[in-house]
């Protein structure tokens, strides 16, 4: 027997029933259809909590499930009321309108929402990685479903719209193990490049945080108007890089002075092709004849 | 080693006075007044807190490469960090050795190593000097060179044997090698020479010098 043939033959037997049977059996079935939605629901939140709920932060996962739990039982019961003249189409329809309606008046929380789904998927930092975003530099002190908020070195909270982040030029200085130092430093055109270069490599030698590989340089960079620039490059562990720069930086100064190398300020030789008459005042008149006397 | 007025170990010098204990090395200075009778003792830690913690592995710079092929044996020296204890309460982590560290791998995924520029000893019986020593066993079908010997902090054992003057010595280690470094993948449980006491690796409080960038200091 074909299932057609099965539904009309039952179909036939149920218009057949009397009144009162009819209206128990439907109820029954209506009773059975939500039964089944709510079993289904339940079974799809157990295949969430197994599969989905280890890989995204929990305030996330609360959304997700509620969301796909509580749209199962939604359209199931409103399915299961269909032979009460409750239909899912006319049902559909005003939620779709209403949607449209909510999704643009809330369309930017919508956008932080999803942007914030994107940042746990695409993983750019998590709470505690020090980043640069949108100008500000800082560490990472919470990340929700619209907003992240970074704790700046100065100690402020700033809290960003997870859109705008996504949107943003992201640097996350904990991504790798050891970060760069550069420093550039100018010495006169008098002093010996040698003898300064030797003086600084010793700097980075010597400090236990300069790391040996990647191998620290010296070198110059430039022949600039007032000065001979050298640069310092070393390689040091992410986690101590502000504290290493600014040793090293306090340190140039000094072991350029103890090795005798100048650090010039700008200055500017002024040649002139003319003879130039100089027209002195009295009193510095006075002053040329007292010397000369 | 219990500290009775002036202990120096390579770099590193504690001295005590009537109500008074120096600590220094090359990378600090401090003194402690001492309004208590606990006994001063110095105690070989691993050389992993100086200036802060955050190495986890030693890579034994060798200098000049050694060319091995079979199972070869050699003595190494190796960098160890001394723990200035008053009764039960850690003072200071000191280090009688220059400090460096170096990147095992790329500066992007490897790992922060203690580094150390380590010589090769004939006869460990008549070592005098400062450093520890380790032996290490190298596994090698074809012939290799050694340049360095990497180990994770985590694996080593170290052992001490106080007489006149402070040996430390650390377990066997055990490794194949690849791309010219000797990574240890095992050490020995039992020490290397007889006579050894076994002595806890790690300092039990913070000794950071460096605050870290938690105090709101950044890049």
């Amino acid at each position: 027997m074909f299932p057609q043939d099965m539904i009309q033959k039952l179909g036939t037997m149920f218009d057949a029933l009397p009144a009162l049977e009819k209206q128990i059996l439907l109820y029954a079935g209506v009773a059975a259809a939500i039964g089944a939605t709510i079993a289904v629901a339940v079974l799809v939140r157990y295949w969430l909590r197994r599969s989905l709920r280890p890989k995204v932060p929990p305030h996330v996962y609360v959304g997700i499930e509620k969301v796909v739990v509580y749209g199962i039982i939604l359209v199931g019961v409103v399915a299961a009321l269909s032979p009460f003249g409750i239909q899912l189409t006319g049902l559909l329809m005003v939620g779709g309108f209403a949607s449209i309606v909510i999704g643009f008046a809330a369309q930017t929380v919508f956008a932080n929402f999803f942007s914030g789904l994107l940042l746990y998927v695409e993983r750019p930092f998590k709470i505690g990685d020090p980043i640069k975003v949108l100008n500000y530099v800082g560490r990472v002190e919470d990340i929700s479903i619209v907003s992240t908020k970074i704790r700046t070195w100065d100690g402020v909270l700033v809290r960003i719209p997870n859109e705008k982040l996504m949107n943003s030029d992201i640097s996350n200085y904990s991504k790798s193990v050891a970060r760069r130092i550069d420093i550039p430093i100018g010495i006169s055109y008098k002093s010996d490049i040698e003898k300064a270069r030797e003086a600084l490599r010793k700097i980075l030698e010597e400090h236990p945080l300069v790391l040996v590989y990647p191998p620290p340089k010296v070198y110059v960079v430039d022949y600039s108007d007032s000065a001979i620039v050298l640069k310092l490059r070393c390689w040091v562990p992410t986690s101590m890089w502000f504290e290493t720069y600014m040793e090293l930086v306090a340190k140039v100064k000094a072991t350029l002075d103890e090795a005798g190398i100048e650090i010039p300020f700008p200055q500017l030789d002024l040649h002139v092709k003319e003879p130039v008459a100089i027209n002195l005042l009295s009193k510095e008149r006075e002053a040329l004849s007292d010397v000369s006397t | 080693m219990l500290v009775s007025d002036e202990l120096r170990v390579g770099l590193a010098r504690v001295a005590k006075h009537v109500d008074r204990v120096l600590v220094e090395d090359p990378y600090v200075k401090e003194e402690f007044i001492l309004a208590t009778d606990a006994p001063i003792n110095v105690e070989p830690v691993l050389p992993a807190h100086v200036p802060v913690r955050l190495a986890e592995c030693v890579y034994l710079d060798l200098g000049t490469p050694i060319v091995i092929s079979g199972t070869t044996s050699i003595w190494v020296t190796i960098p160890y960090e001394l723990r200035v204890v008053a009764g039960e309460r850690v003072l200071k982590v000191l280090t009688p050795f220059k400090v460096k560290h170096t990147v095992v791998g790329t500066p992007y995924e490897g790992v922060i190593c203690r580094w150390f520029k380590s010589t090769v000893i004939s006869n460990p019986n008549a070592w005098d000097g400062a450093e520890g020593l380790v032996k290490v066993v190298v596994r090698s079908p074809t012939p290799e060179v050694v340049k360095g010997i990497y180990a994770r902090l985590s694996i080593l054992k170290l052992y001490v044997r106080e007489g006149r003057h402070l040996s430390v010595f650390y377990g066997t280690m055990k490794g194949p090698v690849r791309d010219n470094v000797m990574y240890v993948s095992n050490v020995e449980e039992q020490p290397p020479v007889e006579g050894l006491k076994e002595v806890h690796g790690l300092a039990d409080h913070n000794v950071a010098r460096y605050f870290h960038m938690e105090f709101m200091e950044g890049p």
